[in-house]
């Protein structure tokens, strides 16, 4: 029999989280918001039988739901071409706050998968092969979706910080 | 210059930061999820399995284990300095009401997952606070009470303490039968893929002042929001009224076919402390029970998708109809304001 007062509580306790996510992958409150409720629908549906990692089981619905939505209905809308224009030769703190628009305008241009592995990996701080459970397929995969993505977006592989670990 | 992974982590960090302002939609949660477990059930009746029962929402069942943390009563001066997430003995919140510490209470997790303890009480109105490990901790501890008989969860309006991390205020609790004297409350920590870490508890009583302060000025419902260019939702009509001398509001708006959204809100000292009943041509949506939100802000609006099956085609018109309440009688004496909003929507 499925805990009403245990999802309740799990509710409240992941909604931030998995928000945070899902706006990241859709970039629309509004849309992040339903694709959350839809994954929560899901996985009380599924309640009884997921085990401890709730949040990780509806996080991968999240990021599944949201490729399935962008291949159906976003494609026209999402796709635009090219990266991010040519970088400033002099950078200054107004250089660094158009820096980081670019960047984010360029997340927003890249496929639904290629997005979600930069949340999975960069947000998220999963590992590989975490990514690779959560999105069904192989490390290999996510590898060289990561890089593809990371040359889009102009990101520095070589400076390496504590959070991105290696799977 | 290229930006570093470091850079591409704050910038994540930073713009997904407004979901922290953003609350749970419990109705529309909860009108979703009993919507499809209904289809599931006509699923399986129609396959001929007689399993519905599967789904039923079960009744809380937590281990129970023995009391093991003394009351603590303390007395004094309100403090109105100290953050409650501190847990201070004493608090008063802007309304005037002061908030006195009656038991405090660790949950040493992850070495426990359980604490439960004896409060002695007065009658008076209880509360319960938390210093919360962050804003949102990634498993938020589940609180029952044990009334003569029985054990219930122990918060109101909503059964979570979700609100105490994010709005750093005390979060209700259910009010005990007339003449008790003693509670014992247990407080467990859910599963969570994380971690959990140690969580510290205050138990307050609370007193509204004698004399009510004049609430503050509503806040004003946005024109418009959602979308990406911002005016997917378009305010169609609005209304503020005064707790608790009027505790309902009723608009009437033409009727497009479309689904209409509501935006409901509590100020001052009784947002997300007032359960919210919504009725839509005179029948109340059972679905939308839940918790009068805190104001929008300029990063956060809650807002309900009402179902059209209550509503009439192109050319009727919809009365919309918010009642709020507690079962906390002390919350006759604590002003605040609530406002309903009526958006048209494009669906």
């Amino acid at each position: 029999m499925a805990d009403r007062s245990e999802y309740d509580a799990f509710v409240a306790a992941a909604w931030h989280r998995l928000l945070r996510t899902a706006y990241l992958l859709t970039r629309d409150w509004a849309v992040a918001e339903d694709l959350v409720q839809t994954a929560l629908m899901k996985a009380w549906l599924a309640w009884g039988r997921i085990r401890d990692e709730h949040e990780a089981y509806v996080r991968k619905i999240i990021v599944n739901v949201h490729v399935s939505w962008w291949r159906r209905r976003w494609r026209q809308v999402e796709l635009t071409t090219g990266a991010p224009p040519d970088h400033p030769e002099i950078a200054d703190r107004m250089g660094q706050a158009d820096e980081r628009e670019l960047v984010w305008q360029a997340l927003g241009r890249l496929p639904a998968r290629q997005r979600a592995v930069i949340v999975l990996r960069f947000f998220e701080d999963m590992t590989e092969a975490q990514v690779a459970a959560t999105l069904g397929c192989s490390v290999g995969t996510v590898k060289s979706q990561t890089s593809k993505a990371l040359a889009k977006l102009r990101i520095d592989e070589s400076v390496t910080t504590a959070y991105a670990r290696e799977g | 210059m290229p930006v570093s992974r470091q850079d591409l982590h704050d910038l994540l960090e930073e713009r997904s930061r407004p979901a922290l302002e953003r609350p749970v939609p419990w109705g529309r949660l909860r009108t979703r999820t009993r919507a499809a477990r209904r289809r599931r059930l006509v699923a399986v009746a129609v396959a001929g399995a007689a399993a519905a029962s599967v789904v039923v929402a079960g009744m809380l069942v937590a281990p129970w284990s023995p009391a093991q943390v003394a009351q603590l009563r303390e007395a004094g001066p309100p403090i109105t300095a100290v953050s409650p997430h501190l847990l201070p003995a004493s608090f008063e919140e802007p309304d005037g009401t002061v908030y006195h510490r009656i038991a405090t209470a660790t949950l040493d997790a992850p070495k426990k997952s359980e604490v439960t303890f004896e409060v002695k009480v007065s009658g008076k109105p209880l509360a319960i606070m938390a210093s919360c490990p962050s804003r949102a901790p990634s498993a938020v501890p589940h609180v029952t009470v044990e009334k003569p008989v029985e054990r219930w969860a122990a918060l109101t309006p909503v059964p979570s303490l979700s609100a105490a991390c994010t709005s750093n205020r005390p979060v209700d609790v259910i009010p005990l039968p007339a003449g008790t004297r003693q509670a014992t409350f247990s407080i467990t920590m859910p599963k969570s893929w994380e971690q959990p870490k140690a969580w510290r508890f205050g138990v307050y009583e609370w007193t509204p002042p004698s004399t009510m302060k004049t609430p503050a000025p509503p806040v004003a419902p946005p024109k418009a929001f959602g979308g990406p260019s911002g005016d997917e939702y378009r305010l169609v009509a609005t209304r503020s009224v005064t707790w608790p001398a009027t505790r309902e509001v009723t608009l009437t708006v033409p009727a497009t076919g479309r689904a209409p959204v509501l935006m409901v809100y509590c100020g001052d000292g009784i947002a997300r402390r007032l359960s919210e009943e919504i009725f839509v041509n005179g029948r109340l949506e059972k679905e939308l029970r839940g918790d009068c939100a805190a104001p929008p802000t300029t990063h956060s609006q809650g807002y309900t998708v009402l179902g059209r099956k209550n509503l009439p085609g192109p050319g009727g018109t919809a009365t919309i109809k918010v009642r709020v309440s507690s079962p906390i009688p002390e919350y006759e004496r604590r002003p605040g304001t609530l406002t309903v909003a009526v958006y048209d929507s494009p669906r």
